[in-house]
């Protein structure tokens, strides 16, 4: 097929616009390269780190000497210990002492792109407060995505919105740029660059109930798997199970309830009144870690004692009301985040009680790197959710935010090194790149039977019920086999009633199913071979965790996956630092 | 559970003339929102009609649209009654979604 695209060179190419990929554009550009950034949505007005409600994660001791209320006993080597824990001892240590040491460094970068950190929290799993936020909850992601991207634009970083990266070129072992299409025209594009950095987030939106954006359908993972980079840990997924599963309009919304638990005693009911957390964990009850309550909802739910909307309940009404009322006046004035009013939409926590579901929240697996972020690829990088290592099984509270400063910085200043030592950069075969576009026009071109829509809506639902927060080998095996046949229909093609080029939303989404394809396979075949629970990964039929800590590598060789292991050393947590 | 009529300018570029109102019935139910009542026009009714929609809680912004001939938001207003939905000011790419600031 011969498929006409044009072609753009760049220096450092970053795949992703938000708080990793905006942070390594700014490094690289300080170090005087040629940063294009190519995003699917618009910068700022989409991806995950703006919705970070709350939290960055920095050590006690330093926020104190950034004047916010911390405690002077805590340090790095202190948080490092946490993440471990939390990740229940499967974390690459290297990434973890990197990611705890460099945390403050990178919160004072933001302070002086003008974020002004104003609080800080202690979250379950960090034995100190260690949530720098700004101001009431909603506001730390969408004030540090403005600063970021208005350090980028000063910096002279080319954006390219609304532009789908469909593939990664790779010739002879090198990441040479990126195929995609610019969704405003419909056209194709080639990007040739000294190096790639990925910084695509996560993939929450495989699942039917997610608090994730829409643009989280795990089109890095896909990408850095089909060009035959080496993926880790892919079946963690963590599910937050504070989620709110009604009314439609706050489907996903987890900013009210995830403060009423954490900082209140608020306390979560079955559909008979019953409360439940304290069979699950008599000691910490509602307190416990997101793992263990998003097994027990699940349980619960499973059993039947789910209410009308497939959730459990979240009950305050047993509370003091001025105890809810000041929660309310600190966190969300007026029962208000963002732009979302609870009583615009007939919510009033203080009566009624909440149903709640555990929703798909971030990916701890993916792109595995080493402490300079160069995956097992030379040329590309990868920062940020899209990379794995950071957090083990399990992802503790305010990591992702400095997860995508400290290692975004990283990859942004290797990758520009590497990018201004190389020759001019060879431009690859005509046929190789329309080998690339190909799936694309395909899924244009050729009309098959079932709406996309309905396609996807399926696979959602699927993966949320299967290779959810509770999986057994039934699930797993009856889910790969399911979508064997859906990627025969992938490749044949969807229905759809748009054919234009031009911003057609049916064949992104289809584009998009056969990245959540590829992203699906990775967690139901890493889900398969972990026999054991850990962290995020239950198994219903392997309850116990393996004595030995291990992590699960996975690579494409040809068209087959390719598995291995890498043992962990289990207590080795307190002999770094 | 009851019907609401929701007029949509839609804009196709590919078409003649590029403009024109589009009616559908769409089902409601109490605490929904505008951004509800377009992701189940699109995921239930006609895939051809494009929208942004990115965070859903009122964040991001990337919702904006006129409501009613009002500036808001698709995910933080509710529906209640009959609704009219245009894309904001701008060039329009297709349907309700307009061009970044500095690429028109």
């Amino acid at each position: 097929m011969s498929l006409g695209y044009r072609v753009r060179t760049t220096g450092v190419l970053v795949i992703g616009s938000e708080g990793a990929g905006a942070r390594a554009a700014i490094e690289a550009a300080k170090l005087g390269s040629a940063v294009t950034v190519l995003t699917k949505g618009l910068m700022g007005h989409s991806g995950a780190t703006l919705c970070a409600p709350g939290d960055y994660a920095v050590n006690s001791a330093d926020a104190l000497r950034m004047g916010l209320p911390g405690d002077a006993a805590d340090s790095p080597a202190e948080h490092y210990r946490d993440t471990m824990k939390g990740g229940r001892e499967i974390n690459d240590p290297a990434l973890a002492e990197i990611m705890a040491g460099d945390a403050y460094r990178r919160l004072k970068d933001l302070a002086d792109y003008g974020v002004p950190w104003t609080k800080l929290y202690k979250y379950g799993g960090h034995r100190y407060p260690r949530g720098a936020t700004v101001g009431a909850v909603g506001k730390t992601g969408v004030t540090m995505m403005r600063a970021l991207g208005r350090e980028a634009t000063r910096l002279g970083v080319r954006v390219e919105s609304n532009f789908f990266v469909l593939d990664l070129v790779r010739e002879s072992d090198r990441v040479r740029g990126a195929v995609g299409i610019d969704l405003e025209t419909g056209e194709y594009a080639l990007y040739l660059a000294g190096a790639a950095i990925l910084a695509t987030g996560g993939g929450g939106r495989l699942y039917d109930f997610t608090t994730t954006p829409e643009e989280a359908t795990g089109d890095g993972f896909a990408m850095a798997y089909r060009a035959g980079a080496e993926m880790v840990d892919m079946e963690f997924m963590q599910f937050i199970p504070y989620a709110q599963v009604w009314p439609p309009a706050l489907r996903g919304n987890n900013y009210f309830v995830i403060e009423l638990v954490s900082l209140l005693d608020a306390h979560l009911l079955n559909a008979n009144g019953k409360r439940f957390m304290p069979d699950y964990d008599p000691a910490n009850a509602e307190k416990s870690t997101r793992d263990v309550i998003s097994r027990a909802c699940v349980t619960e739910i499973k059993e039947g004692r789910g209410g009308p909307h497939g959730g459990v309940f979240v009950r305050c009404s047993h509370l003091p009301a001025g105890q809810v009322d000041a929660l309310a006046v600190e966190m969300f004035p007026g029962w208000k985040i963002g732009a979302i009013s609870l009583s615009n939409f007939g919510v009033d926590p203080k009566t009624q009680d909440l149903e709640i579901a555990p929703a798909a929240h971030f990916m701890m697996g993916g792109v595995r790197i080493d402490t300079k972020c160069r995956s097992s690829l030379a040329g590309l990088y990868a920062a940020g959710e899209v990379a794995g290592g950071v957090h083990g099984a399990n992802r503790l509270s305010g990591n992702a935010l400095t997860e995508t400063q400290v290692f975004g910085a990283i990859a942004g200043a290797e990758a520009a090194r590497e990018a201004a030592g190389l020759p001019s950069i060879p431009k690859p075969s005509q046929r190789a790149v329309c080998q690339l576009l190909e799936p694309a026009e395909t899924l244009l071109a050729r009309p098959g039977a079932r709406p996309v829509f309905e396609a996807r809506a399926e696979l959602r639902k699927r993966s949320y019920l299967e290779i959810g927060a509770v999986r057994s080998e039934a699930s797993l095996t009856g889910f790969m086999a399911y979508l064997k046949n859906l990627r025969a229909e992938v490749d044949q093609g969807f229905g759809h009633r748009l054919r234009s080029r031009v911003l057609n939303q049916e064949w992104l989404r289809a584009l998009e199913v056969r990245n959540m394809v590829d992203f699906a396979e990775m967690i139901a075949a890493t889900a398969l071979r972990r026999r054991e629970t850990r962290g995020a990964h239950y198994r219903q039929d392997y309850p116990n965790s393996d004595s030995q800590p291990w992590s699960h590598l996975l690579r494409k060789v040809g068209e087959e996956m390719r598995f291995d292991t890498l043992a962990r050393t289990q207590g080795g947590v307190g002999d770094r630092k | 559970m009851k019907t609401v009529k929701v007029k949509v300018l839609r804009t196709d570029p590919d078409r003649r003339p590029h403009s024109w109102v589009q009616d559908y019935d769409v089902p409601v139910v109490d605490g929904m929102s505008v951004a509800d009542v377009l992701k189940h026009i699109q995921e239930e009714i006609d895939g051809s009609l494009a929208f942004y929609c990115s965070c859903k809680v009122g964040l991001c912004a990337g919702c904006s649209l006129r409501v009613n001939g009002k500036p808001s938001l698709a995910c933080a207003t509710p529906v209640s009654a009959d609704l009219t939905l245009e894309p904001l000011a701008g060039t329009v790419v297709r349907d309700l979604v307009v061009k970044p600031r500095g690429r028109d």
